[in-house]
């Protein structure tokens, strides 16, 4: 399946950074999925959970014990039906040339 | 006199050594620190660097290239000058105090909002009778984003209400252990990025003014938490550095004053020896002034006989 890069940051860390089939987030607007090559998009994120499906890479170390690993990641290899998910506290999302960036104030593992 | 000049050169070793095991205290503490400086730029880097693209990106689009964000509208600036609160760091403080003097001076900052962080910078302002706008002290050698949420705000206020047109920021840039400077930055007007006709089209979720308004407090904050941790970073390698000349000076000092006071006591020990020699020679001659047609002066050593 066609990936998208994604990155999600906080002025702490970089929380992900890699390829993954979907990101999922919610904006003022409502909830909005990207897959692999959306169009342009800017939008401003409300507090809630991030959801990147299918990654491909672990998360960054941003945070001290809500970085481990969960049994998330112990699923099926290949990268499929896996997700990550990150409570976010408000931020922006921004999309272009098949990359995702999410940069937030603060964010977690839930 | 030479046993007082002595005792007294004891004296000031023993306070240079006090004052060494201090300045070498410091210097280590601060090498802790620079590495934990390093760690917090690091972990900051990749959000100011994401969010300089999507900046970048938007610079692009017709909607919001007219934000102020890019184009800078009004006459007056923002300043933000950003030193340490503590001194014992070499030139650090007065090299980002002289170039802010230069900003400040310059004819195109017109009454400029100035707006200072460290203790150093504010009693600079203070002092010469021109206060800071706002000041923020406690936090320069280790900031928290918190802490640049707080500095930007009045700079953000400034900016979106239209009272300044241009904010720039006097601090130093950490750009390896080994080189600090310090240097001026714009934080707005933002240049736009990019080639001329090369519009992008974006999709805004909600309007584009409400993401502007949203992005520009996002952006000098970020541009002033990575410009405060580079700064602390750059403080506290210029006090390691500070702290290590005055550890080596202290240490050539004691050589210096050990080498004198030997000296002095060697004085001494000689004084007295001419004092007792010279004394026992008075004796003699006392002595042989008394019986002036005695014995020969002939001395004969047992073993040579």
């Amino acid at each position: 399946m066609a990936t998208t890069q994604v990155e999600l940051v906080a002025p702490d860390g970089a929380l992900y950074s890699g390829q993954a089939e979907m990101v999922v987030c919610r904006t003022s607007e409502g909830d909005i999925a990207f897959l692999a090559n959306h169009m342009a998009f800017v939008g401003l994120l409300e507090a809630g959970t991030v959801r990147i499906v299918g990654p491909d890479a672990a998360p960054g170390q941003a945070q001290g014990p809500g970085t481990q690993p969960g049994p998330l990641q112990a699923g099926s290899g290949e990268g499929h039906g896996r997700e990550l998910r990150f409570e976010v506290e408000g931020g922006l999302v921004e999309v272009h040339n098949n990359k995702v960036v999410v940069t937030c104030r603060s964010a977690g593992r839930p | 006199m030479a046993a007082e000049q002595e005792r007294l050169l004891r004296h000031r070793i023993r306070s240079i050594r006090s004052t060494q095991k201090i300045t070498r205290a410091m210097q280590l503490i601060a090498a802790s620190r620079i590495a934990r400086a390093q760690r917090a730029l690091s972990m900051a880097e990749p959000y100011v660097a994401r969010l300089e693209e999507v900046v970048q990106e938007l610079s692009n689009t017709p909607e919001a290239s007219a934000h102020p964000l890019f184009t800078g509208s009004g006459q007056a600036s923002a300043v933000v000058v950003i030193g340490a609160d503590r001194g014992l760091c070499g030139a650090f403080n007065s090299s980002v105090l002289r170039m802010a003097e230069e900003v400040l001076g310059d004819d195109h900052v017109r009454s400029p909002l100035v707006v200072g962080v460290g203790r150093k910078v504010q009693s600079y302002f203070r002092f010469q009778g021109a206060p800071l706008a706002h000041a923020f002290t406690g936090f320069a050698d280790r900031p928290s984003f918190e802490d640049a949420v707080r500095v930007a705000a009045p700079v953000v206020d400034a900016v979106s209400d239209g009272r300044v047109g241009r904010a720039l920021v006097v601090s130093t840039r950490f750009l390896s252990t080994g080189n600090q400077r310090a240097e001026i930055s714009t934080l707005v007007p933002v240049p736009a990025a990019g080639e001329a006709g090369h519009e992008a089209s974006f999709e805004f979720e909600p309007g584009p003014e409400t993401i502007m308004e949203e992005l520009l407090p996002r952006w000098i904050e970020a541009q002033l938490y990575a410009a405060l941790l580079e700064s602390a970073a750059s403080f506290h390698v210029a006090q390691q550095r500070a702290m290590q000349a005055a550890t080596d000076n202290a240490e050539d000092l004691v050589k210096t004053f050990t080498r004198a006071m030997n000296r002095a006591r060697q004085d001494a020990i000689t004084t007295e020896i001419m004092e007792i020699v010279g004394g026992a020679e008075a004796l003699r001659q006392a002595g042989r002034s008394e019986d002036l047609l005695g014995q020969p002066e002939v001395y004969v050593f047992p073993e040579a006989s």
